[in-house]
């Protein structure tokens, strides 16, 4: 086809560069993301047992993952877990990024960095760090609550070990989510500020009424990636269970069930159709939450 | 030579697990425990080393040992050390309240009552339902351990069996009267329950005594070994809590050498002189060791003057060999949710029982193996 050769030719030389740029991500992309997609779909069709060997098992193992009680008790858990852990992080994140960018409090880069600190430390030590913190009859806070008169406290059992992770989560993440809520309001042009201030309009009325309003777009992104986050929940369980093995069931989370499944039992199959269903749910919540947010920008 | 240390118990099998699957970066030996040699049996990973020789170790190790690691005519692993166990008393605690030594498991139950009487922050022992290898020893000596296997494809898996419930009825009425504690094993509660006197008792392996001693403080040279209780009062039965074998992977290139050293590791004087030292502290299946007399003697700190030695050899000698199932590795993995209901107080131990049955013979009939449960 001569004739058609030409413009795309030409277009593809003026992509050229472009394209260059976004390989090494899309590289990346492909090797990390798509090819273990892809094999794990391939793997949850097949069944590999101790006797018999492996055999092509159609959709046998998603049958098995959506009749699990244990899976979906999980999904329930992180789904609770995400309604609470999402929205409290936040409003935390918003409430001090707007005190920071009021400048009210001195030296501000220097708490801003403190602030930020939790996210620096990775899961896995901030969950070894918490599980001794939180210790039953030893940890620092255990000892308060009891001068509380709140009696011995587990943080550990089977009704507070929910909490407990929200609170190391949200310990973890509240820094990170300042960080980007606070670089949005320090790109609001500063006349929106100045022409409140001379309106007589109040710090609370600026931060409430004209600054919230204006960073919406990113806290919308926010509850996306903090809820994504949520719902793949598991170094903090996975961390915890090794210390308090009796507070993390086997599902306790849908990622430990996979785990779980796949490394602990051997069952490699039904791991892989257990990820893939996971990865479905969290595709709909995503797709969901932002049909919302769109409809809602619609609206307006 | 290179050694990983690939983390201890369901850590270190799943990894090697994962390297078998993957078909590389397996190792050319390595140590694994009694319990889990079938589920690397069954998937054909281990190598046959009666090609090597091995049964000229026979001789030297003891039975118990040398029966898990065979299958027919095939060697599957070298046996290393044993964990038979012996009940382990606080003997200042026993003196104090008046209790002797129970014989029987009824005069335990007996024992256990009359020191909650005399003293209602006592128990006379620690179980933990959560810990799967303490409740398997223990079923063992009981006479009422779980599985039948003796390789292929048909697997006995009995929970709910008449032996079986009697144990788990026997353990639930302690746990009920809070006759015994339900600490997790080797956690902080645990030793300090030991040291306090809230626990007068340990059922406690032959190599538990050597890290015991670096736990506790106070009781130090207090504590002396003496035979578990019995169900039939006469019997001199015991359970093995944990010891290891060494195996060699199948295909090493190595085959001959590796052979060579796990037959030496587990089944020489020399080796031995390290593995039995007090760092170590690992308890023999290796017998000229094991009937040795300044074996025998040895004491240790915790125990004083008493040589709980003699009490954990004997045990050695007569302990039923369990016939492990082999997929021990889910077993583990999924041990510790099912009993954590008993811990809690939410389910009996008997319940638990029947609900783990329930799920061992579904994932056993899901690996394709002929599940038998009468």
């Amino acid at each position: 086809m001569p004739t058609h050769g030409r413009r795309p030719r030409r277009s593809s030389r003026r992509q050229w560069p472009g394209a260059v740029f976004v390989a090494p991500h899309m590289l990346m992309l492909a090797l990390f993301m798509l090819v273990p997609t892809v094999y794990a779909v391939y793997t949850s069709l097949f069944t590999s047992r101790l006797i018999g060997g492996n055999r092509f098992s159609g959709l046998a193992n998603y049958v098995t993952v959506m009749h699990s009680t244990v899976f979906w008790s999980g999904v329930g858990r992180v789904l609770l877990f995400a309604v609470i852990q999402v929205p409290v992080t936040i409003a935390l994140a918003f409430a001090f990024a707007a005190i920071f960018d009021a400048g009210i409090v001195p030296f501000s880069r220097f708490f801003r960095t403190i602030f930020f600190m939790p996210f620096a430390v990775p899961g896995v030590v901030a969950s070894v760090m918490w599980s001794f913190l939180l210790l039953p009859g030893f940890g620092p806070y255990a000892e308060f609550a009891k001068a509380l008169g709140l009696g011995n406290v587990n943080f550990f059992s089977s009704g507070l070990i929910l909490p407990t992770i929200i609170l190391i989560v949200i310990w973890e993440w509240t820094g990170y989510n300042m960080t980007i809520l606070f670089t949005s309001l320090k790109s609001i042009p500063r006349e929106v500020t100045e022409a409140a201030i001379m309106e007589g309009a109040s710090l609370w009325t600026i931060i409430v009424r004209i600054k919230l309003p204006m960073v919406i777009p990113s806290i919308v992104t926010l509850v996306f990636l903090n809820a994504v986050g949520a719902l793949q929940l598991f170094t903090e369980p996975s961390i915890l269970a090794a210390f308090q093995p009796q507070a993390i069931s086997f599902g306790f989370t849908p990622s430990l069930f996979v785990y779980n499944t796949a490394v602990g039992s051997g069952q490699y199959n039904l791991g892989a159709a257990a990820a893939i269903v996971l990865a479905v749910i969290i595709g709909l919540v995503s797709v969901g939450a932002f049909a919302l947010t769109r409809r809602r920008g619609e609206a307006k | 030579m290179k050694l990983e240390n690939a983390g201890a118990s369901t850590a270190e099998y799943t990894k090697l697990n994962d390297a078998l699957k993957a078909g590389s970066g397996t190792p050319d030996v390595a140590q694994i425990e009694y319990f889990e040699l079938p589920s690397f049996e069954v998937t054909n990973s281990l190598l046959d080393l009666s090609k090597y020789g091995l049964a000229s170790a026979k001789k030297n190790e003891a039975p118990v040992a040398w029966s898990q690691v065979t299958q027919g005519k095939k060697i599957f692993a070298m046996p290393v050390d044993l964990g038979p166990m012996a009940l382990f008393y606080n003997t200042k605690e026993f003196s104090t309240n008046g209790l002797a030594v129970p014989a029987t498991w009824s005069d335990f139950a007996a024992t256990a009552a009359a020191l909650k009487q005399k003293d209602s922050s006592a128990a006379i022992t620690n179980f933990d339902p959560e810990s799967a290898q303490d409740v398997l020893a223990l079923m063992q000596q009981y006479n009422a351990f779980p599985f039948t296997y003796t390789g292929g494809s048909k697997l006995g898996i009995h929970f709910t069996g008449a032996s079986e419930t009697s144990f788990a009825n026997f353990w639930q009425k302690l746990i009920a009267a809070k006759e015994v504690t339900t600490a997790a094993d080797f956690s902080p509660a645990q030793w300090a329950n030991l040291d306090s006197g809230a626990n007068a008792a340990r059922l406690s392996p032959a190599w538990g005594p050597v890290g015991m001693q670096l736990s506790i403080k106070k009781t130090i040279g207090d504590w002396k070994a003496a035979p578990l209780p019995q169900v039939k009062a006469g019997d001199k039965l015991s359970g093995n809590w944990g010891g290891s074998t060494l195996t060699v992977v199948k295909g090493t290139p190595h085959a001959k050498e590796a052979a060579e050293f796990v037959k030496w590791f587990g089944g020489s004087a020399d080796s031995w002189k390290i593995l039995s030292g007090p760092v170590a502290g690992a308890f023999p299946g290796y017998l000229p060791l094991l009937n040795s007399s300044t074996f025998q003697k040895t004491t240790l700190p915790i125990s004083g003057t008493s040589m709980s030695n003699v009490t954990f050899a004997a045990a050695a000698q007569n302990m039923i060999s369990p016939e492990w199932p082999p997929i021990m590795t889910a077993a583990l993995t999924q041990w510790t949710s099912t009993f954590a209901g008993v811990t809690k107080g939410t389910e009996t131990l008997p319940q638990a029982f029947a609900s783990f049955q329930k799920s061992m013979v579904s994932y056993a009939k899901s690996q394709g193996f002929t599940v038998s449960t009468d």
